[in-house]
């Protein structure tokens, strides 16, 4: 039982060290010269407060997690609320994403990823059976989800909020929910999505500037043809460590949600495809752990743990490389910030957890 | 699990497939074609940033500043950065910048999306602090740096100028431009998306030099005063121009060098171009009588003649060749046998035809070349011409006896000064020198310039023979008392339409003092003077200028009298 889990359980492990390798590696060598050296030794604090988040998530029982039930869900909404408490929250670029402590600053909606991979899993099988039913099984769903959406919105962290919508929908959608709820719902979303883009001009043009770079590159096109610079003139094997210039101030947000564009122009892209690699390694192995639970309550934590991964990675390496509209979202393991290392990395433990198949099955009823 | 859930999941992990592939081809499409030009891109984050070099420095053989560089501001306004409440302080902005304050209200009531508009050209540094210390928002200066030229506005002529886009057009700065330039300097580098220099960025720097100083032998402030008596003596004598060189007879340093009428090289645009021509090397002149000199001393050199020889100055014609040939009509009839010196000093035609006969034809064009006659004297000055001296074959029956008495012959000042010169320091032809030192930006001296003898014309004993018999007695205008003053003065009449005029003349003289050992050589030419009765000869107009000049110097650089030890 132990070996079957162990090749994946591995794997998981040792593409997670590989990525953040490689993000401290960039952190150091691209980042501005004055801060790389402080900003390295943050990100190295913050993973040792990673590697005890993925100890205790790897080793606690998750079934008595469960029993915890809808506490889950107030504390995950707890933790969205800290934001707005005065003085606590701390405002960044307009919007309320972090809370300090003195000189620490953490972005409580990461840590909320996990409350909220527990509390969906647990709400979602709270009910052994799919009734096909329009309120029970479409519009409480929707509306539980959409409030930890809306408290996203508020900050606002549009680009969390997509996710977590994301990340909900694909669990709801895997879980059984009727086809003739999803599509009108989906169209719906798409057409809230495409209202809520309209009545910010900014988004509106960024979203517009993506498909017409040439012309908008001075402006809402700025970030991704810097990108693109990166990715031209690293071409495959990458101009070599220290040598990308795009870091100076050309790319925004180097040190995160563009870190991706720095690896390609100091290390190229065959090294984009490592990290790309890894991240399909994380989730298809996520994938296939989760395939192996019998707990439906164990499957959905699996299922939605690999969604958090693998889309914020999607996200991230698509607006880098232009499929997608530019959206500020984080490489996971590989950008700097304590708090998206955390989650990531209780994430994985999550998925390690349930490698380790030490939960009884559950006879009746298991969905 | 339901097979729903099967089915959902496949589907989920089927969207996992298309998102990994979806990326992976992106990335290889951005591996294998690049998608855009990275290094056009980056080539325009080069930065080219160049230094003007300080132009060098013109001084005088005292330090004095003759031109330097000045910065000044072009002031104008950024239209799109004005802001109304400003408009309190155009008043005092119309005052310092001189312009009219309609002009500014005006400017300041309309928006606009201009980015310059100019203002004022050549405001100084003090004035351009006070526009900057009002504080108006769009108002700034653009700094410049102008030539300025400090000298007496007669060494216009030897310093030169810099046209409009600060190219040297003549003089010194011409001369000397590769010294006086400098070197610019740039600094190329990358920037950053700030657009602040990158520290890491390939660069290349290029420190400038400044331009070099260059110290000339002339002293300003005797070129000034000399200046002053030329203005006096061309009013006084309704010339058309006065020109005074004084050098060291032993160096050919040229102390001061003046031309009258002259221009300000500050503003040379505002003067007609004839006016910027440099007479001094440009005009011609028949030198008349001064000539004789150089043909006394040439008989004298190669012994044709001696001192005790006398010459019969009654005859109006002679023998050469052969041939009767007449000889030119004195100044006054000289009835009476003449020996050299009194030749010389009588400034007797005839004798000197005389003289020349017994020299020779080829020896006297000999000794003219070789004095310098005919061939530039290599000043360097812009538009040095070689005057005009014709080789024996061009010459007719009249030249020989026409020759030497400065006739049939053209040159310039300098010429005839460098070659009276040759006379005066025993025998040695000097080339001019205007340059002493060259200094490079931290003072340190690059280059000396050592006077430089062309050739020797006469022997030293020649020169000495010389000496004594050019010594001015108490009757010259030209004569200082215990100052041992050797000169002789010329009169030539100009050619006008081809003839000889009886009207015009150029009146000339040359001379040096002590008449041993001399310090200073003093040449001074009028063109066209004019006296109440009589003709304006080179002794009655030239000669008092002379004197003017000699007692000028000898007051400015205290020369002790010297009691005749005869």
């Amino acid at each position: 039982m132990h070996s079957e889990g162990s090749g994946c359980r591995s794997l998981l492990i040792a593409c997670s060290c590989v990525l953040v390798a490689y993000g401290l590696l960039i952190l150091y060598s691209a980042a501005q010269p004055t801060t790389s050296a402080h900003r390295f030794a943050k990100q190295c604090y913050w993973l040792g407060v990673a590697c005890l988040f993925f100890l205790v998530f790897s080793k606690i029982n998750l079934l008595q997690l469960r029993a915890m039930g809808k506490w889950l869900g107030w504390i995950t909404i707890g933790l969205l609320l800290l934001v707005f408490i005065p003085g606590f929250g701390r405002v960044v670029n307009g919007s309320r994403r972090w809370v300090g402590i003195g000189s620490v600053r953490m972005q409580p909606s990461e840590l909320a990823k996990i409350g909220f991979v527990l509390f969906l899993s647990y709400w979602i099988t709270k009910n052994k059976q799919v009734r096909q039913n329009f309120i029970e099984d479409f519009v409480r769903p929707l509306s539980i989800v959409g409030f930890f959406c809306l408290l996203l919105l508020l900050e606002p962290d549009f680009g969390t909020a997509l996710l977590f919508g994301s990340v909900a929908l694909l669990a709801l959608f895997v879980r059984g929910m009727p086809l003739r709820f999803i599509v009108p719902a989906v169209g719906l979303a798409i057409g809230l999505f495409a209202f809520l883009v309209y009545l910010n001009p900014v988004r509106f043009s960024r979203i517009l500037s993506f498909l017409d770079l040439e012309n908008t590159r001075m402006g809402t096109g700025y970030q991704l043809w810097q990108s693109l610079v990166a990715f031209s003139s690293g071409k495959w094997f990458g101009r070599g460590l220290g040598l990308g210039h795009q870091q100076f101030f050309f790319l925004p947000e180097v040190h995160t949600d563009f870190i991706g564009a720095v690896l390609a122009e100091e290390l190229g892209i065959v090294h984009v495809f490592v990290v790309l690699g890894c991240f399909a390694a994380i989730a298809f192995c996520g994938l296939k752990i989760t395939w192996q639970q019998d707990h439906p309550f164990l499957f959905y934590t699996g299922l939605t743990s690999v969604c958090f991964l693998t889309l914020q990675a999607f996200i991230n390496l698509g607006v880098i490389t232009g499929l997608l509209p530019t959206k500020g979202m984080a490489l996971p393991f590989l950008s700097y910030g304590g708090s998206n290392l955390v989650a990531n990395f209780s994430l994985v433990g999550l998925l390690v957890n349930l490698s380790y198949r030490r939960y009884p099955p559950i006879e009746a009823g298991g969905s | 699990m339901l097979p729903v859930i099967k089915n959902r999941y496949r589907f989920l992990v089927g969207i996992f497939i298309a998102g990994f592939l979806a990326i992976s081809v992106r990335l290889f499409y951005l591996g294998k074609y690049g998608g855009i030009d990275a290094q056009l891109t980056q080539q325009g984050r080069q930065r080219v940033q160049t230094e003007t070099a300080f132009r060098g420095s013109i001084i005088d053989c005292k330090g004095r500043c003759l031109a330097n560089q000045l910065a000044v501001y072009e002031v104008g306004v950024d239209l799109t950065q004005v802001r109304k409440e400003d408009g309190g302080k155009l008043g005092i902005l119309a005052d310092i910048l001189t312009v009219p304050i309609d002009k500014l209200q005006a400017l300041w009531k309309v928006p606009s999306d201009r980015r310059w508009v100019p203002l004022a050209k050549n405001i100084k540094e003090p004035s351009y602090k006070k526009v900057q210390a009002l504080g108006i928002k769009g108002v700034y200066g653009n700094k410049v740096l102008q030539r300025c030229y400090l000298h007496s506005p007669s060494l216009s002529y030897i310093v030169g100028f810099l046209n409009k886009d600060n190219q040297p057009v003549c003089g010194i700065e011409k001369m000397m431009q590769f010294y006086l330039k400098g070197q610019g300097g740039y600094l190329t580098y990358e920037v950053n998306g700030k657009r602040e220099p990158l520290p890491v960025g390939r660069c290349k720097q290029l420190n400038s030099n400044n331009g070099c100083t260059v110290e000339l032998t002339i002293d300003d402030r005797l070129q000034s005063l000399i200046e002053a008596i030329l203005v006096e003596a061309k009013e006084k004598y309704h010339a058309i121009s006065a020109q005074a060189l004084v050098t060291y007879p032993y160096t050919g340093e040229v102390i001061a060098f003046v031309n009258v009428p002259y221009f300000d090289s500050n503003h040379y645009n505002r003067y007609p171009i004839e006016r910027l021509t440099n007479r001094s090397v440009v005009n011609l002149f028949e030198p008349g009588s001064t000539y004789k000199s150089i043909t006394i001393s040439a008989a004298l050199d190669c012994g044709a003649i001696n001192t005790t020889e006398q010459f019969d100055c009654s005859l109006s014609s002679a023998f050469y060749k052969g041939k009767k040939r007449n000889l030119p009509r004195d100044w006054k009839p000289f009835n009476q046998l003449m020996r050299v010196d009194e030749v010389l000093s009588h400034s007797s035609n005839r004798g000197a035809a005389q003289i020349a006969f017994k020299l020779g034809e080829e020896r006297l064009y000999e000794y003219g070349r070789k004095f310098g006659f005919g061939q530039s004297t290599q000043s360097g000055l812009e538009g040095e011409t070689n005057g005009i001296f014709k080789p024996v074959e061009q010459w007719d029956g009249l030249t020989i006896t026409r020759l030497p008495m400065g006739h049939g012959i053209a040159c310039t000042i300098l010429q005839l000064h460098y070659a009276v010169s040759a006379i005066a320091n025993g025998g040695k032809l000097m080339y001019p020198q205007f340059i002493r030192r060259i200094y490079d930006q931290d003072g340190d001296i690059v280059q000396t310039f050592e006077p430089k003898v062309r050739r020797e014309v006469i022997k030293p004993s020649t020169s000495k023979l010389m000496c004594q018999m050019l010594l001015s007695d108490h009757t010259s205008k030209a004569f200082i008392k215990n100052y041992h003053v050797a000169c002789k003065t010329g009169t030539a009449q100009k050619i006008i339409n081809g003839r000889y005029s009886h009207s015009e003349y150029v009146s000339s003289i040359t001379g040096f003092f002590p008449n041993t050992n001399p310090r200073v050589h003093i040449t001074v030419v009028l063109d066209n003077p004019h006296i109440r009765v009589g003709v304006p000869y080179g002794s009655v107009t030239a000669a008092p200028v002379f004197r003017k000049i000699a007692q000028t110097i000898i007051a400015y650089w205290g020369i002790e009298p010297m009691p005749s030890t005869l």
